[in-house]
């Protein structure tokens, strides 16, 4: 229990990290994302999603455009603004100095 | 067989039983709750109806139009609980700790205890009298009555309380509300939030209303013109059906006459039960002798509430026809109800000769009730 605890909040860190990636790769919707975690560590729902991309989009990491659908309404579609790139960059950085640390002590 | 409601989702119409229309709005109530502080409070909600209207129309198809509550049931699961921004890139321990309260207050709200919460149906104002009623299980005509007599004898001290509970008393808005309305106290530290609470929501009012324009023009930006005319205004959401135009008129005519016949039925009620709690007896005539006093009492509420039923099922039917806009003609319709029976009163005490006469009588006679109530007297004596 305490070491899921432990995991959820690494998960929970991780997550906007993760959606910056998902997002720089392609222009993408909330389905789109959700897809693309599930069966993942980090599947999420929707409840979680919709206030984070909305804060994300607050502190101006990404941005989104409405696009008409085949089927249905209209969706927003999420792409990354400069800032969220570069804040995407020194995440990337960041991880991979984390991961060699990680490494380093294993040994 | 179940009920069907019909509740609109980020503009667009869905058919849902009621168990589900529930559980639905328990989840957007909730979601409401926990981003309250959000910023963007208005937009996230309106994503989340967008999501979960879209996952509904899955369900939906050429053979069944209608969502069910284990269907709505699953696509709230699938919709998760609802996680603000802060919470979601909280450190460790916060993390950990924000969603077991969360957690904890979710279940506060369902399993929490009994208390005195407005009652909207059937209000005649904003429901204290129901709720009150509902609280002590009684009738609501009662609790009415024994306020309007509260009312006149305190020369209006009464409806200060009124508006105090108006104002301090949350309303029941969900089955498990409506269900702990019939119970138990609820205490002052809530009272005072409550009454922030609502402060908040005047202040509010105004910015979210700015907000909600800023946010339909930015998306209009986006959307083709064909769109954005359907669009506008934005509904509401959980908007009941609306009835006819024909339909509303009519209620909106028929409103105000029951208000002034009840109005007239409750001042002739209020006064038979004063004179016979006085004097004994009804404008000279009295009960025969050897019949106990609450007799005669009983048989005029009684004959009150006979009376009274078939008008107030007629005008809870005009309610329901004026549709989800009706918050406004309940209010003043039940302030009507109020002046009236207050106007009422007061030109039957001061110009009608027979009236008059009475009260002056009553209120002499009243003068050596041990109780001090001569200074509601003095207009009369």
């Amino acid at each position: 229990m305490t070491s899921d605890v432990k995991f959820l909040a690494i998960r929970k860190g991780l997550l906007e990290f993760i959606l910056l990636k998902i997002v720089s790769a392609d222009k993408v919707y909330v389905a789109d994302i959700l897809g693309r975690l599930e069966g993942t560590e980090f599947a999420t729902q929707e409840g979680t999603l919709y206030p984070l991309l909305s804060k994300m989009r607050r502190e101006n990491l990404v941005d989104y455009e409405w696009q008409e659908s085949e089927a249905g309404p209209p969706r927003k579609y999420y792409r990354l603004t400069a800032k969220g790139r570069a804040q995407l960059t020194e995440l990337n950085d960041y991880w991979r100095d984390i991961n060699r640390t990680v490494q380093q002590l294993e040994r | 067989m179940n009920k069907v409601t019909t509740v609109n989702l980020n503009g667009k119409a869905y058919q849902v039983e009621e168990q589900a229309f529930e559980a639905l709005r328990a989840y957007l109530d909730e979601a409401a709750r926990l981003l309250a502080d959000d910023p963007d409070c208005r937009e996230i909600l309106a994503d989340l109806e967008q999501a979960i209207g879209d996952r509904g129309s899955r369900c939906l198809g050429a053979g069944k139009n209608v969502l069910g509550e284990a269907e709505m049931k699953r696509i709230l699961q699938e919709m998760g609980p609802v996680e603000t921004g802060a919470e979601a890139t909280a450190t460790a321990a916060a993390a950990g700790s924000t969603r077991d309260a969360g957690a904890a207050g979710a279940q506060r709200e369902t399993t929490g205890p009994k208390r005195l919460y407005l009652v909207k149906e059937g209000e005649m104002i904003a429901g204290v009298c129901n709720g009150l009623a509902a609280y002590f299980g009684v009738d609501p005509t009662i609790v009415r009555l024994v306020f309007v007599v509260l009312l006149v004898l305190s020369s209006g001290l009464f409806g200060i309380a009124y508006l105090v509970l108006m104002f301090v008393v949350p309303t029941a808005k969900t089955a498990e509300e409506r269900a702990a309305a019939r119970g138990l106290p609820f205490n002052a530290q809530e009272l005072i939030e409550q009454a922030k609470r609502h402060y908040g929501d005047l202040k509010d009012s105004h910015q979210r209303w700015r907000d909600r324009r800023r946010h339909n023009k930015e998306r209009a930006f986006w959307r083709p013109r064909e769109q954005r005319a359907s669009e506008e205004p934005q509904a509401r959401p959980f908007e009941r059906p609306q009835s006819g135009y024909g339909a509303r008129v009519a209620a909106g005519i028929v409103l105000p006459l029951i208000c002034v016949i009840s109005a007239a039925l409750t001042v002739a009620c209020i006064f038979t039960l004063v004179s016979l709690l006085t004097t004994g007896g009804i404008l000279g005539w009295s009960p025969p002798v050897d019949a106990p006093p609450w007799v005669a009492i009983g048989a005029v509420i009684a004959a009150y509430a006979i009376v009274a039923a078939p008008l107030r099922a007629l005008r809870y039917a005009s309610y329901e026809a004026l549709g989800p806009r009706r918050g406004w003609f309940v209010f003043w319709d039940g302030v009507l109800w109020i002046a009236l029976v207050i106007v009422a009163w007061w030109i039957a005490a001061h110009y009608v000769p027979g009236v008059s006469e009475f009260f002056r009588h009553l209120f002499q006679d009243w003068r050596d009730v041990p109780y001090d109530f001569a200074w509601v007297a003095a207009p009369w004596v």
